[in-house]
């Protein structure tokens, strides 16, 4: 076979047939890249870049302002960086390592990655890369047993994590007074402690005509297991893109009533305003405090909320427009964030009786509560003259200071207290040291909630508090992203089972 | 082999190199056409179209009978 080949087929004949073949073997190359038929893929971009053939599967960061690329490695000097990742197919899983350098001071304590699990409310799924207040804390307190998640106390107050364990079930803590919430701060640990209101307390029906443009969450409180909303949307029709509408209740992270709308003028951008309304109600339902999302674009408004109960309050963020001014609203927390959404905001609001200046638009800017260290759970006054203003923080938001109540535990974020809390419970694995300065942090995603789109997830690196004037930054030398997913057998079975 | 047999082999071997990576890029058009970036990502066809524009000008240039 082989010697007629080589001796009596024509020269022409041997040469398309090696071109053919060396085609099918590159054509079946890539079309095995793009299958990933065992499930598993690594993608990677290193620095410095160098000659590329392709244009690879991580993209640069952006926004660019935010990046300082003039050196070996690309600076990271304001947050929030974004980065998009493409893939030849869907993945279950990701694992995210990135080789950095920090060159943050002493006062950015938090480094995190993400990817967007939600495009309609900006919504992306956090996890740690790096969290320096949890690594002081791990030098200096008792750490409560072994293994995850790491238990931190201030004092030696146990000797096991199952007498932790025991003791916050009961609700009780070794120097807590106020019960295991009053002193325990979390870190990407879900941890559901009942909130107790005060025996007797009662509730009122409460209608908000305060419009609140954008995605909202607030809890909800019900003594007697009675729950409905009744709530009006405007839809704006200023921007492109669909405005579906959707409203949750949950009870801890679990949906147990929604609402749909969807949006019948998708696109349409007119201006011609239109209303809608969704009611939802639950009963037979245990006595406590629930979780209501509002799920909708920033070119829908709030415009009207009925609800059951009063004792109400908007979890991290209030986006107060078009509504009488001056308003005053209340929060928990001893700091807060504003950002004027047009010129026109630009105000000097007053936040727990300092007057501060909102003098620059889409910036956000950061005021503290001079009483912060006293007292940080006391109730702040938020009095803003002009509406268009996003306010934020870790706490609630109420429109009056008998609504103000948050359930939510303490986090170990930028923002935290380290006097008022005796025990930290955290899911954290510190970042690897590596030669030169440089640290080896991981991350894992779930990928079959986030959002992909024209092949490619978004993701996120989040810095909170860095900023360009600072002179802090972060280098990255390497990212890693490590796929898996089903292998192309399981697709073909499950496509099988489907057929039949 | 004499020197004619090595010429024609030669104008052979760039012809069908030629017609070959006209085929790929054409394939490879048609790849990313149907799954975008799935060739990009790895090779920038650019690289592929400058290869088949020098193989196509040696073989006007050099070849030409």
């Amino acid at each position: 076979m082989i010697k007629p080949f080589l001796t009596k087929w024509p020269f022409l004949l041997k040469l398309r047939l090696f071109f053919i073949v060396l085609g099918l073997i590159i054509v079946l190359v890539f079309l095995y890249l793009k299958v990933v038929p065992f499930g598993r893929a690594t993608y990677e971009r290193a620095y410095p870049g160098g000659l590329k053939s392709g244009q690879g599967f991580i993209y640069g960061f952006t926004p660019a302002e935010r990046v300082d690329a003039a050196g070996v490695y690309p600076k990271l000097i304001s947050d929030p960086l974004y980065f998009s990742l493409f893939t030849p197919r869907t993945f279950d899983s990701v694992k995210l390592t990135i080789i950095y350098r920090d060159h943050l001071g002493d006062n950015t304590f938090l480094v995190e990655a993400g990817v967007l699990a939600d495009k309609l409310t900006w919504r992306y799924d956090l996890q740690p890369l790096q969290n320096k207040i949890l690594e002081n804390w791990a030098a200096i307190r008792q750490r409560v047993g072994t293994g995850t998640p790491l238990i931190l106390s201030k004092t030696d107050s146990y000797d096991s994590a199952a007498d932790f364990w025991a003791d916050l079930k009961a609700g009780q803590l070794k120097n807590c007074a106020g019960g295991a919430g009053t002193c325990l701060a979390v870190y990407n640990y879900p941890l559901d402690l009942p909130y107790k209101f005060p025996a007797g307390t009662t509730v009122a029906p409460l209608t908000i005509n305060q419009p609140l443009r954008g995605t909202h969450q607030f809890y909800i409180y019900t003594p007697d297991g009675d729950l409905s909303l009744v709530i009006d949307f405007l839809l704006l029709r200023q921007d492109k893109g669909a405005d579906p509408i959707t409203v949750n209740l949950y009870q801890g992270d679990k949906i147990i009533a929604t609402k749909f709308a969807a949006d019948n003028r998708p696109g349409a951008t007119d201006g011609q305003t239109e209303i809608k309304s969704l009611s939802l109600a639950a009963s037979g339902l245990a006595p406590g405090v629930y979780k209501a999302e509002m799920k909708i674009s920033d070119d829908t408004v709030i415009k009207k909320i009925i609800s059951s109960s009063d004792k109400l309050a908007f979890i991290n963020k209030l986006w107060p427009v078009s509504g009488p001014e001056p308003a005053t609203f209340y929060t928990d927390a001893d700091y807060l964030q504003a950002k004027a959404f047009t010129p026109a905001s630009l105000q000097t609001l007053n936040f727990a009786g300092q007057a501060v200046a909102l003098d620059e638009a889409y910036k956000q800017f950061t005021f503290l509560a001079a009483s912060s260290m006293a007292d940080q759970t006391a109730v702040k006054a938020i009095k803003i003259n002009k509406e268009d203003v996003i306010l934020e923080n870790n706490g609630v938001f109420a429109l009056s200071p008998e609504s103000v109540f948050d359930p939510a535990l303490k986090k170990v974020d930028n923002h935290f207290n380290a006097a008022a809390v005796n025990y930290i419970i955290a899911d954290y694995t510190a970042p690897r040291p590596l030669a030169d300065g440089w640290k080896s942090a991981t991350a894992e995603f779930n990928l079959k909630t986030a959002y992909r789109e024209t092949g490619q997830y978004s993701f996120m690196i989040s810095i909170p508090g860095l900023v360009a004037e600072s002179g802090a930054y972060l280098e990255i030398k390497d990212i890693k992203t490590e796929f898996s997913g089903r292998t192309l057998g399981q697709k073909l079975k499950s496509l099988w089972t489907r057929i039949k | 082999m004499d020197k004619d047999k090595i010429i024609s082999r030669g104008r052979i071997i760039i012809r069908e190199s030629f017609y070959f990576l006209a085929a790929l890029l054409a394939v490879f058009i048609i790849l990313e056409m149907i799954w975008p970036h799935i060739i990009l990502a790895y090779l920038n066809l650019n690289y592929l179209l400058v290869i088949l524009l020098i193989v196509g000008l040696i073989l006007l240039i050099k070849y030409r009978q």
